[in-house]
């Protein structure tokens, strides 16, 4: 038998460890975000604080280099697809949980296939599409665009909250005279309003940190942050303050992120698709 | 046809499926004429090549080589993960002072946008500059690191990265299920004189059995679809080495403007990831069955 001491010990060890682990990457963003260019380079740059603080990196990338417009980008985009994918998920959610009709289960395996997938199985059919519709580099294409990995996560996360949802209190509100869509008008969305507002948030989480169809859709003009953040950090043009300014995008990209994060903690599972195991 | 009153489920349905086809769907069409011609930006004409993109795709040693390596960090990523992931549960299933506010952190790496890991963690790992290449590697082990110096410092380049994103989730797969244990159950094992190996063993794995499947293939089907991390750190790179099939789909387009080997792949990666997600779903409702009896 251990000591108990020896154990405690132990334990609060391997805590401080998975603690350090997982904050290193995010604190060393932050201080190389905040380091005076020329201490990113060279051997300054292994100094694990900052030994003279400043916000100028941001205040040059985000308003001299124009990035505060990506991020309006990131908004309008991760924000246009948070809508639409609610407005045509809630629905279809409602649907798949009261439909008897068989067939509906296999269009529901094949929702949720999109999002399985991997994403760049739809880099090539989507950039296809939007190229023969005229619409790269518009934001309705990544609004559309979006929509395979969101929309089947909405309609899965809506259905688990749509179920709990007992059929009886609805057809009571019929007998009473309320039609099908007065039903989920004002029992079914007031009964799942907390589910709606952790949907909706995790599909912009999804949206906002997503790279890769951004790629190939947005033009310079358009493109979201992540896709800036990409093109500056693998474009080799920009010296030694490179590493500095890298890392205040990121930290600017990571903000809306912790918000989101601090909020729908709990639900966060549900939506990688853990939740209801 | 269904019945009157189903009909108006058809019509809530149609939005989003409309969308998803729009997306997902009607675009597999040109994708799939694309692997029956030669289209690519350098050949003006497009010509009837038949089969021959797949046969290439399935021949091409390159190609080959990204299937392979892929599949190869799958099966590297599952074993580095699940176990970690698994102890790590075993450990903060049982309360401790502080759990709450321990989860928050250790969660975080979750929501963290993939292209900001792959940025961070390149920071981390600069050849002589990055501090755990620094401080750690050279400081106490005397290793001198580069990631891109070969497949093996690259790959486990990209492998530490995305463990880091993705221990959180392994880990919190599996914690649901250990709690449910009851602990009267886990002590009177222990009064009986059962070591920790035959409880972990006879009463926690069969009710870990489910989640933990469940977590693999989610954890397979990311796996196969890797892009962002690596294509922050290597670009596929040192030479072809950790070309993944996503990184390889992409390349081949954004670079070589080669769309119909691209689409060959494309084709390929969508039919292994739909058997696969078959697969899950299928295990699923067996374990959902289970449960019911």
């Amino acid at each position: 038998m251990m000591n108990e001491n020896v154990k405690k010990v132990l334990k609060a060890l391997t805590i401080i460890i998975l603690l350090i682990w997982t904050l290193l990457p995010i604190y060393w963003m932050a201080i190389t975000s905040v380091k005076q260019g020329v201490e990113t380079a060279g051997e300054a740059q292994r100094l694990p604080y900052p030994p003279n603080p400043t916000l100028e990196n941001y205040q040059y990338i985000l308003f001299r280099r124009g990035y505060l417009k990506y991020l309006v980008n990131s908004l309008i985009i991760a924000g246009g697809n948070t809508a639409l994918v609610l407005l045509v998920s809630v629905p279809a959610a409602y649907a798949f949980v009261r439909a008897r009709w068989l067939p509906l289960r296999h269009l529901q395996f094949w929702f949720l296939t999109n999002r399985m997938a991997p994403a760049a199985a739809f880099f090539l059919p989507v950039f296809t599409l939007f190229a023969a519709l005229k619409l790269t580099g518009t934001y309705y294409a990544m609004w559309l665009a979006y929509c395979v990995f969101n929309i089947p996560l909405a309609v899965w996360m809506l259905i688990s909250a749509i179920s709990a949802v007992p059929a009886e209190l609805e057809e009571a509100a019929m007998i009473d005279g309320l039609t099908r869509l007065g039903v989920i008008r004002r029992v079914v969305l007031p009964l799942i309003r907390r589910s709606l507002v952790v949907t909706g948030l995790l599909v912009f989480l999804f949206a906002w940190n997503h790279y890769l169809f951004g790629l190939v859709l947005a033009d310079a003009i358009t493109k979201p942050m992540p896709v800036a953040i990409g093109d500056f950090a693998l474009a080799t043009s920009e010296g030694a303050y490179y590493k500095a300014y890298v890392a205040c995008q990121v930290v600017t990209l990571l903000i809306p992120v912790i918000i989101i994060y601090s909020i729908i903690r709990r639900d966060l599972l549900l939506g990688f698709g853990l939740g209801r195991v | 046809m269904p019945k009157k009153e189903e009909r108006l489920y058809l019509y809530f349905l149609l939005p989003a499926t409309a969308i998803l086809m729009l997306v997902g769907l009607v675009p597999l069409f040109p994708v799939i004429s694309y692997t029956l011609y030669e289209v690519s930006a350098y050949v003006p004409i497009t010509y009837y090549v038949g089969l021959r993109n797949f046969k290439m795709v399935l021949t091409d040693p390159n190609i080959q080589y990204s299937f392979a390596v892929t599949f190869f960090f799958t099966a590297l990523s599952l074993a580095v993960q699940i176990p970690i992931g698994l102890l790590i549960a075993l450990f903060i299933s049982s309360p401790f002072r502080g759990r709450e506010a321990f989860q928050v952190i250790f969660l975080l790496p979750l929501a963290i946008p993939p292209i900001a890991i792959g940025l961070a963690w390149q920071l981390l790992l600069l050849p002589e500059v990055g501090p755990i290449t620094y401080y750690i590697l050279h400081g106490i082990f005397g290793i001198d690191y580069r990631y891109m110096a070969d497949f093996w410092s690259a790959i486990m380049a990209i492998l530490v990265t995305t463990t880091w994103r993705w221990i959180p989730f392994v880990t919190l797969g599996l914690v649901p299920g250990l709690m449910a244990i009851p602990p009267d159950m886990i002590d009177s094992a222990k009064v009986d004189g059962a070591t920790y190996w035959r409880i972990f063993r006879h009463i926690m794995m069969p009710l870990l059995k489910f989640p933990l499947m469940l977590v693999v293939f989610i954890r397979i089907m990311d796996c196969i679809g890797i892009f962002d991390e690596a294509w922050m750190l290597t670009q596929g790179g040192p030479g072809w080495t950790t070309r993944f099939i996503s990184i390889e789909i992409v390349k081949k387009v954004i670079s070589e403007s080669n769309f119909s080997l691209s689409a060959a792949e494309t084709l390929i990666t969508l039919y292994i990831a739909i058997v696969l997600c078959w697969l899950i779903l299928t295990i699923m409702r067996r374990g959902k069955l289970a449960e019911v009896e």
